[in-house]
């Protein structure tokens, strides 16, 4: 995203702030960066080593530490996923719009090859139906919106299939919502507007803070025709042996 | 002297050239596109509110350039509860978009007065 306007910004404030502390003062201790990020927060950590290297030199280690996965470490993923669904575009005319008509039919095509969380589903029938009641025939949509629309959806019913496995303390679960997540659903729809913040969100999962996934999905999913279905086996994520392939 | 000019320019910088101090732990990107005649046109990137803990808007645009009639607004990514709000875009200065009390993610939808109309600028969000 374009960030750097508002980077230069900040950094030309932090320079600033800088700059007048060590008028106003001949010194003074740096202020954290208003850049920094929560996700970096966890992610990177100084700590004192509690071995007898660190009481024999007593310094400050720098260290990174790995974000926890169960299932496969971050780094081995390969840099490269195949996309299984390379997008297919319904805009006929080749405006970069589609009208509702062209918009349903993309999200029926697209819809079949999605994989909600096991005990969720969206009822498509019905959101087509409101938005063909609701839509006028000059309304457009942007080419791939139907991957916006229901990408998200898929992502709220992973987070209610997590905060599920919360509520029961089934802690399986909940590793398997973060695992689909993390290494799987920011690839498989190619979505990668969205990728960076999902995967930050599932990290911070991963570490605990979690408290934040019952408001996210009140407010963010609701109205996203998301409906309960009966549980099937564990037979999900059909292509996440694509995302496995190191 | 020396040191309140630089507190001033301090205070200047501090301030965001403008932003509303509500969009503190801003996203932002430059975005561009034409709306039309009161018919919503949903673009297809969604971002995420992340920081609303402040009161005022969490979603500003700045255009580049007057623009003539166009509205725009956010919806919650469905696109069947369509654009809500729908904020008209004045002058060059930043314009409020959207208020958010929690974390969520939106879209951008525009309409126009006009037979269409053409914006760009900066959206920021917090």
């Amino acid at each position: 995203m374009g960030l750097n306007q508002h980077s230069w910004r900040l950094s030309s404030s932090v320079i600033l702030v800088v700059v007048f502390v060590l008028s106003a003062c001949g010194g003074g201790d740096k202020s954290p960066s208003p850049t920094s990020t929560s996700l970096d927060s966890e992610t990177t950590h100084t700590r004192s080593e509690s071995s007898a290297l660190a009481e024999e030199n007593e310094e400050t280690i720098s260290i990174t530490v790995p974000i926890y996965d169960p299932y496969l470490p971050l780094d081995t993923l390969p840099q490269s996923i195949p996309t299984p669904y390379p997008p297919e575009s319904f805009d006929p005319d080749g405006d970069g719009w589609m009208t509702v008509d062209d918009y349903v039919a993309a999200v029926r095509h697209l819809y079949p090859n999605l994989q909600f969380a096991p005990g969720y589903d969206v009822d498509l029938e019905g959101f087509i139906r409101t938005l063909k009641e609701s839509a006028t025939e000059r309304d457009s949509w942007e080419v791939y919106f139907e991957y916006t629309m229901l990408g998200l959806a898929q992502e709220c019913t992973w987070w209610m299939y997590y905060q599920d496995g919360r509520s029961a303390g089934n802690q399986e679960a909940m590793n398997y919502a973060l695992d689909v997540q993390l290494n799987v659903m920011p690839y498989h729809l190619n979505f990668s507007s969205m990728k960076d913040d999902m995967i930050a969100m599932t990290q911070k999962a991963q570490l605990g803070d979690d408290g934040w996934v019952a408001p996210f999905i009140q407010n963010n999913c609701q109205g996203r025709w998301i409906i309960h279905t009966e549980a099937t086996p564990q037979v999900y994520w059909r292509r996440l042996s694509i995302a496995r392939v190191a | 002297m020396r040191k309140l000019l630089l507190a001033l320019v301090l205070t200047l910088s501090i301030s965001g050239v403008g932003l509303p101090a509500s969009v503190s732990a801003t996203g932002s990107e430059t975005i561009s596109g034409y709306a039309y005649t009161w018919t919503d046109k949903h673009y297809k990137n969604p971002r995420r509110v992340t920081n609303p803990a402040l009161a005022g808007p969490e979603v500003v645009f700045k255009s580049t350039a007057h623009p003539v009639g166009t509205k725009l607004g956010t919806n919650n990514c469905s696109a069947d509860a369509f654009m809500t709000p729908a904020q008209f875009i004045y002058g060059t200065i930043w314009n409020p978009i959207a208020y958010f009390s929690v974390p969520t993610t939106f879209c951008i939808s525009t309409a126009s007065n006009h037979s269409s109309g053409t914006f760009s600028g900066t959206l920021a969000w917090d």
